[in-house]
């Protein structure tokens, strides 16, 4: 190696490392001076945006009267590609309603290990029961803890569930009439 | 004591599959991971050493194993969208189209202007999201800590958008045969369009820190050279062939999902080493961020799934006063549609290289098979060749280079 | 997931004709049977037709009613100049009535085609509720899978569909949605055809068209269920089976209905480990596709919470669970204390596997040959009245061979209710193949569903007089010889016999009309006819001299093959076969000291010198004839009981051992022409009971003997190798049909 090369390549060298400190020493700077929005967030103290269609807990939503959207139909089980869903239905009464129609979940248990987040159930329920919120921290103790129940799922219910059958909507007319 | 350990080692090996040499001192046996950071997941690579020279170097596969393609046959189409996800989990809508367009290939089917356009772009937010990894973790293995945070705090901004429109980071399953699962939300372009404008920026930082500094050149330039012949011989694909020179993008070479109409071109290498590998993927990101840019710009209105409504199941407002509606929703979602008896495959091209499902269909509701061709696999095959005659410091900077994902070579 | 079709019958059923005609389907040529309806047919070549209402076992009354299975069919024609060409009809037919003819041409693809199926549904659509999210059927909907091939994609129709009450209770087992019925009239079809109650039909007309039973009672029906199959929409279901589970939540094996001796062919369904529903399996030499409603609504007991889940031994009046290792202990005990002198009642409902083990254990191991598996009223010798005779023991024919019959004559039995599915092949004889029947009995049941309703001559006869009547009947055969019967020199003696009952006296005894006797004879003397015999003659104490004299008019007649004692409980064929009996081993094979029959060991109980029972799983308490006996017999006794559930007879037990029920094992039962058919294991119950066959094999080990037998399959192995009448019934050769011993 001739000299001019090696000063050449010393010079050329040291330039590159001066360019790339220059990168690293600006956005310290920026960080410092806080002069450029900082982009680490503080979990648990700060929480990153969270997007509308996020997917992620599952809850079962109710109408404005208190009643539950799910009817049992197990659609979600079906288009479940890891088969988590597990819905066993029952039939409603005039005195224990749960949702319009003939039909309500009795049970509603996901399997929360095998769910795969992919959003199928919510595409797949034709009444819009089941969505997917935003509560992302999942973490538990023991594996039994992750089969959900239909309690933990079922949103509050706004108000009294047991509404008088004359309210219930056209779907059910007739047992309504009885 | 010495020579007792090797043949041990050797006859370890040898029952293993492994060829070394029986009880040759010259050389020693090593083994790098599966727990090596560096591998990326959970690669194994046997090398046999002489002094510091590596002299045969075998990958070893299978660690995460999870017979995704096996699970694919008992799924209907729609479902198997979702183990797609998981196999390159670097470039999931990449998967997800790779699958779709197959299936649609075995349907006849198309979507319209918009989900192809929509499908493209989400295609190269994932492609640079993915070299942006490729980046940080290569760069990371050679010893350069900075580039890593600064790839990924871009990342972030690919992956908010893959959430606006999805609702998750990484398993977005959004491409589904017949168009996507939901048109971009509110505000989506107008996030796109500020990454687009404020990428270069960022690109020019890494490219900066990285294509002059001696140290990085001293570890990438002239390592891990392959030449052409040996490429096509062991179906290299991706930026690692074009970086030996051979003009081979499917994009151009077979556009799908309306690629013609986008103008880019494909950046090629000459020196077939790493670093051309870095300044090839380098300037594909380049080209990524100027075809997002031409999407938003042109952008057509309308549908994004077909009309077809014996694939694609009916819109929810139906569902409260049409029969048919009903019915069709209820059977799409738990019987799936029945393509036609067929075999299909359609190449894409991925950020690891050509990227295709042959699935073949026997009139039912779930594949009879589906295979995947994976990129990252043919083109692990390389490592042998590139790495031998070279130290073993240059195996981790190889093993960036073709910037695999065992989730993707397992399956 | 459970697969729905339509109809599981094949398209070889239907043939009418030897006779072939050349026909294409779409172009491909076909050979098939003159007059074969198009449907049929073009299944041979592989097209499938869309439809509704026909069924290939159901007449064509009210057929073709749905208009869905329209094809375009062209027809060979000779213009006048004698050139033939082949003219297209103007309209599209109906595949379901048009029979195949030499050189017709079918198309079912066309465009027109499609539109027209596309028309027909959107039809069948408009007054169907918005309601496969809540219906039992959805997913397994013929409607449902119709639409989403050929019908339309978008609703046009925007007013209010027809109401009527939902979930109307039709009877006990089906509920009734009368919104949902497309009118196909299978169900109509089938109460007529087949169950013969014609109970369900058509009522109003024109767009108030409904189904109902006609004067708005309760559908009473044996095999009701059936419907609930039939229907191609969700508009009869089942009551059990009610929203319990989808057809994806639904894993399927196939299995044998343990309710009766008829061994009908099921599906069952579960779903983890409990047992949803039982659908028919097609077996035509059996039970074709159908159930009875026994069958079908009765298996509830698989998963009652009252199963029994562990053993349980008496201590002071009161059953305390333990494990098997501290039962079988106790066991073991009382086994050596009592050293052979064990009697062994039941086994009626078990399968073969476990019926070979346990006759094994008593006779191998114990050295008793005390077993019997009958608790009915009759407990002599079972080879007197038809093996030392005829030589075979219950019954001649096949199940499908009544079908064959000129005349079959019922005697004593409440067919309907005895043997269910004996009953729809006779009816199916009278119905589709001409044959006569007569009912004679005691009494006429009430029920809707019974032979009475078609048989040709009907016989209530007094209480008693069994043996006139037959000899009446053999009077007029032989001595009158109304119906010139030719006499044998070897007849002589019964016609001496016969002599004995001229009409008058007869008709005077039997308190019957003497022209129905007439009547009966003149019936009687078309060759060939079969006897079937219920549980009036069987239960009654003259039982060998009613057989006798029946075995006369058989001779006489030259029907010597074709009486029918069927038995009735699931496998108390295989119990005979299989040796549960004091003087048989299996295959009927005599042994050297008979041991005590079910009265003789119930009484030596009694009295204390039989000091143990293991009675598996006879329901003694509950059916034997003499109660009293029972209970002192089980009160004095130790007593073990192999049971599912906590019974009456189980209370009386010192030990009980929890079984597994026929969902829970593998194994083979023989129903009562004598078929062997598999059951397989569906699911585990929760809990801790064990299949028969390895109880007896577990305890015998503790008694210092080792049976060879790991799994059924190893017994039913050794069954074919060590019973003769067994040889060559392996699980492999026996199929989905199974194969009927001694043929």
């Amino acid at each position: 190696m001739s000299l001019g090369t090696f000063l050449k390549s010393t010079i050329d060298g040291a330039n590159a490392l001066r360019t790339g400190f220059g990168i690293t020493f600006r956005h310290y700077a920026e960080q410092q001076l806080k002069t450029k929005p900082v982009d680490t967030i503080q979990y648990p103290e700060e929480r990153r945006e969270q997007y509308p269609r996020t997917r992620w807990r599952h809850v079962l939503t109710r109408y404005d009267n208190g009643l539950e959207k799910c009817i049992g139909c197990s659609l979600c089980a079906g288009a479940c590609p890891a088969r988590c869903i597990y819905v066993q239905a029952a039939e409603n009464t005039d005195e224990q309603r749960f949702s319009p129609g003939e039909r309500y979940a009795a049970k509603y248990e996901i399997n929360m290990l095998r769910c795969i987040f992919c959003g199928f159930c919510q595409d797949a329920c034709p009444t819009g029961a089941i969505v997917l919120r935003k509560d992302f921290e999942l973490s538990d103790y023991t594996r039994e803890d992750f089969l959900y129940t239909k309690e933990m799922f079922l949103e509050a219910a706004p108000m009294e569930t047991m509404i008088p059958a004359s309210t219930i909507g056209a779907m059910n007319r007739e047992n309504a009439a009885k | 004591m010495a020579i007792e350990l090797q043949e041990l080692n050797t006859n370890a090996l040898n029952a293993q599959g492994i060829q070394v040499d029986a009880l040759d001192d010259t050389t020693m046996v090593i083994n790098m991971g599966p727990q090596h950071p560096s591998t990326h997941g959970v690669l194994r690579v046997v090398l046999e050493l002489d002094g510091e020279i590596i002299v045969r170097a075998t990958p070893h596969i299978g660690y995460v194993h999870t017979g995704i393609e096996k699970s694919m046959e008992y799924q209907t189409y729609m479902k198997a969208v979702t183990n797609t996800d998981r196999m390159d989990y670097l470039s999931a809508h990449i998967n997800n189209a790779a699958f779709t367009l197959s299936v649609e290939n075995l349907l006849g089917i198309a979507p319209p202007p918009r989900g192809q356009m929509l499908r493209v772009m989400l295609m190269e937010i994932q492609r640079l999201a993915s070299h942006l990894v490729w980046i940080a973790t290569h760069c990371l293995d050679l010893g350069a800590m900075t580039v890593y945070f600064y790839a990924f705090q871009q990342r972030e901004k690919l992956l908010d958008l893959t959430e606006m429109i999805s609702g998750v980071r990484m398993m977005p399953s959004w491409i589904v045969p017949g168009g996507l699962r939901g048109d971009a939300p509110e505000g989506w372009f107008e996030r796109a369009k500020e990454f687009v404008d404020n990428f270069p920026e960022a690109l020019e930082e890494l490219e900066n820190l990285l294509s002059a500094n001696p140290i990085f050149r001293e570890r990438t330039q002239g390592v891990g050279y392959i030449s052409v012949d040996e490429c096509l011989g062991l179906g290299v694909s991706g930026s690692t062939l074009r970086a030996a020179g051979v003009d081979y993008d499917v994009r151009k070479a077979k556009p799908y999902s309306g690629y013609e109409q986008f103008d880019f071109y494909v950046p090629l290498g000459e020196f077939s080493d790493v670093y051309d590998r870095f300044r090839v993927r380098m300037a594909e990101m380049w080209q990524s961020r100027e075809i997002i840019k031409q999407c938003i710009e042109k952008m057509p209105e309308g549908a994004i799934n077909i009309s077809d409504r014996k694939i694609v199941p009916p819109p929810r407002k139906e569902l409260d006063n049409s029969m048919e509606a009903v019915i069709h929703h209820f059977k799409l979602w738990t019987e799936g549609f029945h393509p036609p008896v067929g075999e299909s495959y359609v190449p894409l091209e991925s950020p690891k290289g050509e990227i295709g499902f042959y699935i073949v269909s026997d009139g039912t509701n779930r594949p009879y098979r589906a295979h995947m061709r994976p990129p990252s696999f043919m083109n692990l095959q390389a490592l042998s060749t590139m790495c031998v005659g070279r130290l073993m410091a240059d195996v981790v900077a190889v093993i960036g280079s073709i910037d695999i994902v065992l989730g993707e070579i397992d399956r | 997931m459970s697969d729905h079709r339509l109809t599981q019958t094949e398209a070889s059923l239907n043939v009418t004709g030897a006779d072939l005609v050349n026909i294409k389907v779409n172009g491909i040529a076909v050979k098939v049977p003159k007059g074969e309806n198009v449907i049929e047919a073009a299944k041979r070549a592989g097209v499938d037709i869309p439809y509704f209402c026909y069924h290939p076992r159901l007449s064509k009354g009210d057929a073709a009613n749905c208009r869905m299975c329209l094809v375009e069919v062209a027809m060979p024609r000779k213009n006048p100049d004698g050139t033939e060409v082949i003219a297209k009809m103007p309209k599209p037919q109906t595949g379901c009535t048009l029979p195949a003819a030499e050189g017709m041409e079918i198309q079912t693809e066309t465009p027109a085609i499609a539109r027209d199926r596309k028309g027909v549904l959107e039809f069948l659509l408009i007054n169907h509720p918005l309601d496969c999210p809540v219906c039992d059927r959805g997913g397994e909907c013929p409607l449902q899978n119709n639409t989403l091939f050929y019908g339309p994609e978008t609703s046009r129709y925007i007013e209010e569909k027809r109401h009527f009450p939902k979930a109307y209770p039709l009877s006990e087992q089906v509920v009734f949605d009368r919104e949902r019925c497309i009118h196909c009239a299978r169900c109509t079809r089938f109460t007529e055809d087949i169950s013969g109650d014609a109970q369900l039909g058509f009522l109003k007309r024109g767009a108030d068209l409904e189904v109902g039973t006609y004067a708005q009672t309760s559908f009473k029906s044996k095999f009701s269920g059936n419907v609930i199959e039939l229907c191609p929409v969700g508009a009869l279901l089942s009551r059990t089976y009610r929203f319990k589970a989808r057809p994806w939540d639904l894993h399927t094996q196939k299995s044998i209905c343990s309710q009766c001796s008829n061994g009908c062919n099921i599906k069952v369904d579960y779903r983890l480990n409990s047992l949803q529903r039982i659908n028919a399996r097609l077996n035509e030499e059996v039970n074709e596709e159908w159930t009875c409603d026994r069958g079908k609504f009765g298996h509830e007991y698989v998963n009652s919470p009252n199963r029994l889940t562990k053993p349980l031994i008496k201590k002071d009046g009161e059953f305390v669970p333990v494990e098997w290792s501290e039962a079988y202990r106790l066991l073991a005990a009382k086994l050596k204390e009592a050293n052979g002198n064990v009697g062994g009642i039941g086994g009626y409902r078990n399968t073969n596997e476990d019926l070979f083990v346990f006759q094994k254990f008593f006779r191998e191991v114990l050295k008793s040959n005390h077993l019997d598996s009958r608790i009915g009223r009759y407990g002599d010798s079972i080879t007197k009245p038809l093996f030392e005779r005829f030589g075979y023991y219950t019954m001649g024919n096949a199940i499908s061979e009544l079908e064959t019959m000129k005349t079959i004559f019922v005697l004593g039995a409440s067919l309907a209710d005895e043997q269910p599915i004996l009953f729809l092949r006779v009816r199916k004889a009278w119905r589709f193949k001409g044959a006569s029947v007569i009912h004679a009995n005691t009494f006429d049941t009430v029920d809707t569903t019974k032979v009475s309703d078609f048989a040709a001559a009907n016989l209530i006869y007094k209480p008693g007089t069994e043996i006139t009547l037959l000899y009446g009947l053999l009077n007029l055969l032989l001595v009158d010889n109304t119906n010139s019967i030719e006499i044998t020199p070897q007849m002589t003696s019964l016609m001496k016999a016969a002599g004995e009952y001229p009409l008058e006296k007869v008709a005077e005894i039997t308190g019957l009309d003497p022209k129905e006797i007439l009547k009966t004879a003149k019936l009687m003397a078309t060759s060939p006819t079969a006897f079937i015999v219920g549980d009036t003659v069987t239960e009654s104490p003259d039982y060998l001299a009613i057989m006798q004299a029946l075995g006369d008019i058989a001779v006489a007649t030259g029907n010597e093959k074709n009486i029918n004692v069927p038995v009735r409980e699931v496998n108390s064929q295989g119990a005979l076969e299989l040796g549960i009996l004091p003087d048989f081993a299996p295959g009927f094979v005599s042994v050297s000291d008979p041991g005590a029959n079910t009265h003789q060991m119930l009484t030596s109980a009694a009295n204390g010198t039989l000091p143990m029972l293991w009675v598996l799983g006879a329901k003694l308490a509950e059916k034997y004839p003499d109660r009293e006996l029972v209970q002192a017999a089980l009160s004095t006794a130790f007593v073990v009981v192999s049971e599912l559930e906590m019974t009456e007879t189980a209370q009386y037990a010192d030990l009980i051992l929890p079984a597994a029920s026929f969902a829970e094992k593998d194994g083979t039962f023989t129903n009562c022409e004598g078929r062997v058919q598999r059951i397989y294991k569906a699911f585990d119950i929760l809990g801790d009971v064990k299949p028969d066959w390895l109880i007896f094999t577990e305890i015998a080990s503790q008694m210092g003997t080792n049976f060879p037998y790991f799994s059924a399959r190893d017994i039913t192995l050794d069954l074919s190798k060590s019973v003769p009448s067994f040889t060559g019934i392996t699980p492999k050769s026996l199929g989905d049909s199974g194969i009927r011993l001694r043929n």
